[in-house]
């Protein structure tokens, strides 16, 4: 268990609060993590572990920029309870998932089994602000913690070949939202503009 | 033998990204003013005979292969006959789709437009055929971002596109998790869930109501979303049987009963208060859709994958059919046809169903026949037009002429 690992539900949980401002350091974090279970773990394919990690990066630090120059919304609402709702579910992850019985059971062998924890409550939460949430921005952050929780995931087992199409698939998926973001978000800017013409 | 499936299997995966762009490249628009949309009217259903044929052919060559107990594994790709099977019934819808939206040549589709269905068939036949539980998922997802590209591209679909985007990417997403997270009982639960957000069981629908002024979904998306929730279905019907480990597994299929039983129960009741009005028939055809798709993920559950194929029959087939006689003909013989499908099948697959459920659970049985038999009377009552009284002898050409407007469309053919 790295401080990467142990940091990064945290930055999940305030991803769901604050919005998108928080998703660079979230994918730093992810980033951070991928490439500590390949040092622990030498006989990984370097490669795909490169991989996982550039994806996590791209997908969170590519929409907060793009998405910078659009105007925050000013309503909060339904924050507390995605939180609330991340919170718990991440909870029943912690106590339904206890790390030692996991090895050897599945197809896929974990490799760091606190990682798989770590991943469901990341995935939980994104889940959770997805869900929830009302605007448009913060349901995309929660999608974009949601693939972060998937890529650590997928770079904790010993799958295979799988894990290409999984991080190609996701960053098209990242690519699609946000487009369809920008499209919705276009409004809040124009008008925003306006006002401060006005005023 | 062998080699000369996996070419067929080859062919089969690739022929619909071929169609869709040779239809691309010979439907440019402003070469020929008249003449481009029925030219590819002619190219598109031959497109999807071919790719239907070409499925078909499959078929004795995965049974003979699985009888025989020769590999069926191709590089990444398996070839079982649940797989050859679910990509006929998809490949079919397909070619149903096409069929319906024949007669609307008058209304030019955008280039990109024709090509679509086709595209999203073939990568969710590809997700089908997928060996790797995760590399399925992902394809099945990558069909649907695609299918959001391309239809949610105009002006002021944004938040359908959303919408879609965000109930498809939340079910993908947790499947994902739960294969990748294995715990005892959580990876269960977690794929159950995902598959059944996928496939649209109770808390999402799987026909949403669009956000705009159209009351009921447009005949594409509906053969898009039919389809898309077909193939999640084919996914968990196969995937209940083999990787999962066993307890997990059984979970699974716990999970994916109980989403179809609530289902099935919510479906009923909104068959029963569907109100009386001109597009009953769409309404009561979406209702039973919603149904068999239900039906099916109950058939997954128990284990069941042939019977899950047959329930997706009436969906995947009929739906252009019933979504289209509204605005044209209602007395074609494929009308009828479709309506008896739509009535009949998940009929037989209620049957089939309860059979072999009486012999895990008579309890279960019993509440799913109660729970069924009203939306068994009020489906038939509605959708099978020789029970409906107003309209007798209908299979009769004279009670056409009576009826307003039904061969219009016609004409309009041959203009």
């Amino acid at each position: 268990m790295t401080l990467a690992l142990a940091l990064l539900p945290l930055f999940a949980f305030l991803t769901v609060v604050i919005g998108p401002a928080v998703l660079p350091v979230q994918g730093l974090l992810t980033a951070i993590s991928v490439v500590t279970l390949h040092h622990m773990n030498p006989d990984f394919n370097t490669r795909r572990m490169l991989f996982v990690a550039c994806v996590a990066l791209a997908i969170s630090i590519v929409p907060t920029w793009k998405l910078g120059t659009y105007i925050e919304e000013s309503r909060r609402s339904g924050a507390s309870v995605a939180l609330f709702l991340a919170l718990f579910l991440s909870f029943a992850a912690c106590v339904s998932l206890p790390a030692g019985e996991l090895v050897h059971i599945s197809f896929i062998l974990p490799v760091n089994p606190s990682a798989i924890t770590i991943s469901l409550m990341v995935v939980f939460a994104g889940l959770a602000g997805l869900a929830v949430r009302p605007g448009i921005r913060d349901q995309f952050a929660g999608l974009l913690t949601a693939c972060d929780g998937i890529l650590l995931a997928a770079a904790n087992t010993q799958q295979t070949r799988a894990v290409w199409i999984v991080g190609s698939c996701i960053l098209l998926l990242a690519a699609a939202g946000l487009w369809l973001t920008q499209r919705l978000s276009l409004l809040r800017e124009i008008s925003a503009a306006e006002q401060d013409g006005g005023s | 033998m062998a080699s000369f499936a996996e070419i067929l299997l080859f062919l089969t995966l690739c022929w619909p990204f071929l169609a869709g762009i040779a239809l691309i490249a010979t439907g440019r628009p402003g070469t020929d003013e008249s003449g481009t949309d029925h030219d590819t009217v002619m190219l598109r259903l031959p497109f999807a005979v071919i790719g239907l044929l070409l499925t078909v052919l499959n078929l004795p060559l995965a049974v003979y292969m699985t009888v025989t107990g020769s590999s069926t594994a191709h590089f990444w790709l398996i070839e079982t006959p649940v797989a050859v099977l679910g990509s006929m019934i998809l490949y079919g819808g397909l070619l149903s789709e096409n069929l319906a939206l024949c007669p609307r040549t008058g209304r030019s589709l955008a280039v990109l437009e024709r090509a679509r269905p086709f595209w999203t068939t073939g990568l969710i036949v590809v997700a089908v055929f997928f060996a790797d539980p995760l590399a399925k998922m992902a394809i099945l997802l990558l069909a649907s971002i695609l299918r959001v590209l391309l239809i949610d591209g105009g002006q002021g679909r944004a938040v359908a596109g959303w919408t879609v985007l965000r109930t498809k990417a939340s079910g993908a997403l947790l499947v994902l998790a739960g294969l990748l997270c294995p715990g005892t009982s959580a990876s269960g639960v977690l794929a159950g869930i995902g598959y059944a957000v996928l496939t649209g069981l109770f808390p999402v629908s799987a026909f949403p109501e669009e956000a705009d002024n159209a009351r009921l979904p447009d005949i594409r998306n509906m053969g898009e979303t039919v389809r898309a929730s077909a193939g999640a279905l084919l996914l968990a019907s196969v995937l209940s049987a083999s990787p999962l480990p066993s307890e997990s597994s059984a979970i699974f299929s716990l999970t994916l009963i109980s989403f179809g039983f609530v289902t099935v129960f919510v479906t009923s009741f909104r068959m029963q208060f569907a109100g009386a009005s001109a597009d009953i028939r769409l309404s009561q055809g979406l209702n039973v859709s919603q149904g068999c798709l239900a039906l099916g993920a109950i058939a997954a559950g128990l284990n069941l994958p042939m019977v899950t194929c047959f329930a997706l029959i009436p969906p995947v087939l009929t739906l252009p059919w019933l979504a289209r006689s509204e605005m044209t003909a209602a007395s074609d013989l494929s009308g009828r046809l479709a309506e008896w499908t739509a009535g009949l099948l998940p009929f037989i697959t209620v049957l089939i169903i309860l059979y072999v459920m009486t012999t895990y659970s008579v309890i279960l049985a019993l509440a799913l026949t109660i729970i069924v038999l009203p939306a068994i009377r009020r489906g038939g009552r509605d959708l099978i037009p020789l029970m409906n009284g107003i309209r007798p002898g209908a299979f009769s050409r004279s009670t056409v002429a009576q009826r307003d407007a039904p061969i219009s469309s016609v004409p309009e053919l041959r203009d």
